[in-house]
């Protein structure tokens, strides 16, 4: 069974020197389990709006309600807990930490998330033999595993970068152009690993980029455009591309 | 992952500006309180060294350099005062005592002091100590030799050792006296004050020393004079260095040193040590407040170092913030992310300077002790060392916290955007 991950309602949001709404969204869910594309252009809102529903900025106008928790009530401290907790980030450059090698950089994410931690314990095992367990899932050998970071090809960078979003089973992925880097047979590659891993964790998805080459493999697509959030139909989908200036 | 552990690791990817960082604080630690601990033992030293003398009497010259070559046998004397003088002041009714001495000669570096048995009855240091014998005797023939605990120690004399002392303070050979043997017949406890670097004669044996020698020459090779041929002459010192005086009374004091001057024959003084002491110290107080500014300064320098690297690291570090602050990281996990930093660096720079001054008190004092003739107690470390400890500590917290708070002010609004 499905149930409502993410309620949006009159979200209004823009920068303090801007005259103009960055976001204007006056409704829009995410079901759980759910893998969603969301597509705009660059300056469309796309990181902000992502900003907004990991509670990294705050909001004047609107109600958001992820998990049935009003996050846009919450202080700042509960917003970065709930962000912990619940998230699952996947950076456009993978940013992973250089001086912290590969199981140090996974293990970070339980680092700010007692739920992540109790999650893993729960299994019986230790923080780092989950991270070894998600990395042999990901392909990741485990000579690399007490590697610098800088030591890893990009690929294998990507993988870390999956595997700390996975760990501690948050409910919601967040990949953010996670594919900007990667050539066409690795961006189709890295889709497929992040839709099973998603499947295994029962993680809900939501996918940004301005690639809309990938689209075509996820079954519900928004595009930000004009300060709000459109579903495209599946024909729209194949046939409707509109050029990013 | 603790924020400890990211700290450490976060400081082991700068290896090099941590170590230098660790360093600059640890040179600053090593600077407050070593100076201080050196001021603080000199002054011990310089106060412990004697007591129970209410004058020092010799001939007219500054206070300070009779002071300083009589009990500490630092510098050299240049005049002497009669015999005359010395059983002048011995028959005055106000002296209880007087113990002349007789300075100039040293053994292998040692200071080398002609004295009367009086000496070993009278002389007193630190809470009107005498002085004791560790083994041995005192001596009682003029060629016997009683030795300070550090002489018997650093040169591993024993009692019935033979020595031979030098000409002035040079042990070239051509100034050792080496037909005069001396014999070492007594060893004196360890007193932590220049007696413990001194070689004891008597006057008669001072006087031995230079039986032969004419117009400040050593003898020519016919000339020598060997110990059994010295004992035929009269060994009698008409003059001494300078004398210790105990008076019957301390009112009389100042009324006696008053007269000292007046007597006209033999132009000598008297000086009152603890005054001549508050001279000295009032005198290097001046430099000591300058060396305080110094050190004070390389402190500032040492935090300009950590606020000029965190300041650094925190341009070049901008995107690992905003990495922790997206994993759930709040901004005060950041801030206290590099007051961890500048607390750490802290803690073991103070730690190394405090090995430092262990292994300065430890290698670099006795150097000291040997060549400026100064005892120096360099305690260990008291409360008011960990206070100043405490203080550097707290003042690279506070300096951490000022790029600590310009990351939490940055990292506050920034998000995903801001990671690439």
């Amino acid at each position: 069974m499905t149930t409502s991950l993410i309620n949006i309602s009159d979200l209004k949001f823009r920068y303090d020197r801007s005259d103009n709404w960055l976001l204007s969204i006056d409704n829009w869910s995410l079901l759980s389990n759910e893998h969603v594309f969301i597509e705009g252009c660059s300056g469309s809102g796309k990181s902000s709006f992502l900003n907004i529903i990991t509670g990294l900025i705050p909001i004047k106008d609107g109600h958001i309600s992820i998990l049935n928790e009003e996050i846009n009530k919450q202080s700042k401290i509960q917003s970065d807990r709930f962000r912990a907790n619940h998230f699952g980030i996947i950076f456009q450059m993978f940013n992973l930490i250089p001086y912290l090698n590969v199981i140090e950089n996974i293990v970070l994410a339980c680092s700010f998330s007692k739920r992540k931690k109790e999650r893993v314990l729960k299994k019986g095992i230790s923080l780092n033999d989950e991270a070894q367990r998600l990395c042999r899932e990901l392909d990741i050998d485990h000579s690399l595993f007490s590697k610098s970071i800088n030591e890893l090809s990009i690929g294998q960078q990507q993988r870390v970068a999956v595997a700390r979003a996975l760990i501690g089973e948050p409910e919601i992925i967040i990949a953010d152009e996670p594919t900007s880097a990667l050539d066409e047979r690795r961006k189709n590659q890295f889709l497929e690993l992040l839709f099973t891993e998603c499947e295994k964790v029962n993680s809900t998805l939501v996918f940004v980029s301005h690639d809309q080459t990938l689209k075509s493999q996820f079954k519900k697509v928004y595009s930000l455009s004009d300060s709000t959030l459109k579903l495209q139909s599946k024909s729209n989908q194949e046939t409707e591309i509109s050029p990013c200036p | 992952m603790s924020l400890i552990q990211l700290a450490i690791k976060s400081l082991l990817s700068r290896r090099l500006v941590s170590i230098l960082l660790i360093l600059s604080i640890g040179l600053s630690t090593l600077l407050l309180i070593g100076i201080d601990k050196i001021k603080q033992s000199t002054r011990q030293s310089f106060t412990h060294s004697v007591s129970g003398t209410d004058l020092v009497v010799g001939p007219r010259m500054g206070d300070i350099q009779l002071l300083l070559y009589s009990v500490f046998r630092i510098g050299n004397p240049i005049a002497n005062m009669s015999w005359e003088s010395v059983e002048k002041i011995k028959n005055h009714s106000a002296v209880s005592w007087v113990i002349p001495i007789s300075l100039g000669d040293s053994h292998r570096g040692y200071p080398v002091l002609g004295t009367t048995k009086d000496y070993f009855k009278y002389f007193q240091y630190g809470k009107q100590r005498p002085l004791e014998l560790k083994t041995g005797t005192f001596f009682s023939e003029p060629f016997d030799a009683v030795i300070g605990s550090v002489v018997a120690t650093e040169k591993q004399y024993q009692i019935g050792d033979e020595i031979h002392l030098s000409h002035g303070t040079s042990s070239t050979k051509h100034a050792v006296h080496e037909h005069k043997h001396f014999k070492i017949v007594g060893i004196l406890n360890k007193t932590r004050t220049p007696v413990d670097n001194t070689v004891h004669i008597s006057l008669e044996g001072m006087e031995a020393l230079h039986i032969d020698w004419k117009n400040g020459r050593p003898p020519k090779k016919h000339e020598v004079m060997h110990n059994h041929d010295v004992l035929e002459h009269d060994l009698h010192s008409d003059e001494v260095t300078a004398c210790f005086v105990g008076l019957k009374t301390k009112m009389a004091i100042f009324s006696f040193q008053r007269e000292l001057t007046t007597w006209s024959e033999d132009p000598i003084f008297g000086i009152i040590p603890g005054i001549t002491l508050l001279k000295i110290w009032k005198m290097v107080g001046m430099v000591d407040q300058v060396l305080k500014i110094i050190t004070i300064l390389v402190l500032v320098v040492a935090l300009i170092g950590l606020l000029l690297s965190l300041f650094i690291s925190l341009n070049h570090r901008k995107r690992e913030l905003i990495i922790i602050r997206v994993l759930g990281g709040h901004p005060i996990h950041l801030w206290l992310l590099m007051i961890l930093e500048g607390f750490i660096l802290s803690i073991l720079g103070v730690l190394v300077g405090s090995a430092s001054l262990a292994i300065i008190q430890t290698w670099f004092v006795p150097f000291i002790e040997n060549k400026l003739g100064l005892v120096l107690t360099v305690n260990s470390l008291a409360i008011s060392d960990f206070r100043v400890m405490g203080l550097i500590i707290i003042a690279s917290v506070f300096i951490s916290s000022i790029p600590a708070g310009i990351a939490y002010k940055k990292t506050l609004s920034q998000g995903l955007g801001a990671t690439t």
